[in-house]
């Protein structure tokens, strides 16, 4: 008791009772009292003194009377801060293991999307938190086929992302043996329904895409249903069976329909249908299908436009739940048809294409206008990114994946018609033109990070001379690297020199 | 208060009163039906006609009661399902596992 030890000290200053006091402070916050019951700690204490020192004036008694109470309150003021480092501390771990389980999440989402003549591919993840639950995998089978497989665990966060991603392990492992979509989804229902939680479920899709059969054989147990645009037309891919791990032994049912070129290809998780706006309405499976009638069929722009329209409706660009969209254009007739893969997530863009398929200023743009669009950057800083970012990846295009660099430093050639002639042999050759260009761009909270990887042979960029030398002005070549350094922050190339990564500030 | 109860017959009505749209509804909705699992009721009809909304938390509690209830031969059943929750069950086809009812028919 406080008054006691109050007491104590008053009768003999010893400061051993000043020692007890203090810590009958910390004891007082580890027990919750809160500050305003001290006040009454004190009254009690000082009264009980007047009881036993009646005689005493308040003169006498003053000058021991501060010591103890202050004491008091010290010991609860240290407990206090001592609390709150520690909270403190618990936090940025906290905070830590958030980061790192993000960092994990996106590599669960992260894939290298196929690289086919013919198809275009985009894709955006939209996690509701840090981590999520949907998962995505896309995998090139052989030479006409693409198996695909989309998962939605119930629920975000650390939870469904750890079942996101045994999921997608064991896709990968599944479809490596067996690709009928039904098998897939039976197989993965099996294993899954000992090892999600007896209230989860996992709703799924499984696409085997076949472009010599022109045909789609898919297995849907729960995510909305997929929409082929075709023409003026709307194909709804109806349902064949329940939600993963709700039954263990249930047989899973594929279905066959036809594609053909030009059809759009549309799926997407239920995040995007079932957002709401803040009255509580929701977005709606109808109404995606009435804003599809008034998009483009680009798979760039269908993407971005839906989630714009989302966003418009519940007015805010945070979703509450994850939200994946997958558009796929099959151009197959087109062989001459200009193309690039996207697939994006909230830290990171992966843009893909064949050599043969790359239109340099076609995909220039493709890349700026996605990171004008998701990040912040100032309009100066993105003008010096464009053309670092132009002149690496021409880089990449026609000294690394085309091998051109003896044709270009060589006058006769690079001057005559020669030129442009083995310059389209290359690359419509499939030696050549089938060596396939990967631009990754990660975004972090004051600069991006752009790497672009080719499948030539590398070289070493300590070979490049500077072009402001007397004896290398007139050089045809050079000046990309020179031009790309001076508007980088920095630029890094790997051992083999196939892979560069420019650093540029937002 | 997400749900109340009714009794009619050897049934038991569980009447949602709120949008099963996140963690505290779902968890509140799972309680309910834990309780009367645990009471032994083998006959739950969810009654959605004052919700707009369940999410893939919840139809997760009615699966997992499904299960439970089917081991120890009961059965669930829903009714008066709104657009978008019928919707959602036609999407899961869950319409085939734990069909609609009407009221009346109880």
């Amino acid at each position: 008791m406080f008054s006691n030890l109050f007491l104590d000290y008053l009768k003999e200053q010893k400061e051993e009772y000043l020692f007890a006091i203090a810590d009958y402070g910390k004891q007082l916050l580890k027990s919750n009292v809160p500050p305003e019951d001290i006040a009454e700690i004190f009254e009690d204490a000082i009264l009980k003194a007047a009881q036993e020192f009646p005689q005493a004036s308040l003169l006498d008694i003053a000058p021991n009377i501060a010591t103890p109470l202050s004491e008091l309150l010290i010991g609860y003021g240290l407990s206090f801060r001592e609390q709150n480092e520690l909270k403190k501390q618990q936090e940025e771990l906290k905070e830590i293991e958030m980061s790192r389980a993000k960092q994990i999440y996106e590599l669960v989402l992260q894939t290298n999307l196929p690289v086919l003549s013919g198809i275009v591919i985009n894709v955006e993840c939209i996690p509701a938190e840090n981590v999520g639950g949907d998962v995505f995998e896309m995998i090139q089978l052989d030479s006409d086929r693409i198996i695909l497989f989309i998962g939605d665990v119930t629920g975000h966060g650390m939870a469904a992302a750890l079942t996101a991603n045994t999921l997608k392990i064991l896709f990968k492992d599944i479809s490596m043996f067996n690709a009928s979509p039904a098998y897939i989804c039976q197989r993965l229902n099996q294993i899954m329904h000992k090892s999600i939680l007896p209230d989860d479920i996992i709703a799924a899709f499984c696409c085997l895409f076949d472009i010599k059969s022109m045909t789609l054989k898919y297995c849907l147990a729960g995510i909305p249903s997929p929409i082929i645009l075709r023409d003026q037309d709307k194909i709804i891919l109806k349902p064949t069976d329940i939600p993963l791990g709700v039954i263990g032994d249930l047989i899973y049912n594929e279905q066959t329909i036809k594609i053909q070129d030009g059809d759009l290809f549309l799926a997407f998780t239920d995040g995007l249908n079932e957002a709401r706006n803040k009255n509580g309405d929701l977005f709606k499976y109808e109404k995606i299908k009435r804003v599809l009638d008034n998009l483009s069929s680009n798979v760039y722009l269908i993407v971005n436009n839906l989630i714009d329209e989302v966003i418009l409706f519940q007015n805010k660009k945070k979703f509450n739940d994850d939200v994946i969209i997958l558009a796929i254009n099959f151009l197959l007739k087109d062989s001459e048809f200009k193309f690039f893969n996207k697939f994006s997530t909230s830290t990171k863009s992966i843009f893909s294409t064949k050599t043969k398929s790359l239109s340099i200023d076609d995909f220039v743009l493709g890349v700026m206008k996605h990171i004008q669009r998701v990040s912040q950057i100032s309009e100066t800083n993105f003008g010096e990114l464009k053309i670092t970012f132009s002149e690496l990846l021409t880089n990449a295009f026609e000294h690394g994946n085309l091998e051109l660099s003896e044709f270009k430093n060589n006058f006769e050639i690079y001057s005559s018609e020669a030129y442009q002639q083995i310059y389209e042999n290359r690359r419509n050759s499939e030696k050549y033109g089938d060596r396939k260009i990967i631009v990754e761009c990660m975004f972090r909270p004051n600069e991006i990070e752009i790497s672009i990887e080719d499948e030539g042979n590398g070289f070493n960029p300590n070979s490049v001379e500077d072009p402001r030398i007397a004896e290398n002005r007139y050089k045809l070549c050079g000046r990309g690297i020179f031009l790309a350094k001076k508007y980088a922050e920095n630029i890094v190339y790997s051992q083999k020199g196939n892979i560069v990564r420019l650093f540029k500030k937002i | 208060m997400v749900t109340s109860i009714q009794k009619i017959g050897g049934k038991t009505i569980v009447k949602v009163h709120e949008d099963i749209a996140d963690m505290r509804t779902g968890e509140a909705f799972k309680s309910t039906l834990m309780e009367l699992y645990k009471n032994g009721e083998k006959e739950i009809i969810i009654d959605f006609s004052e919700t707009r909304f369940i999410n893939s938390h919840g139809i997760g509690k009615i699966l997992m009661f499904y299960k439970r209830l089917k081991e120890v031969g009961g059965n669930i059943l829903v009714t008066t399902l709104p657009p978008s929750i019928k919707d959602t069950f036609e999407t899961l086809m869950l319409d085939k596992l734990i069909p609609e009812v009407k009221l009346l028919n109880v």
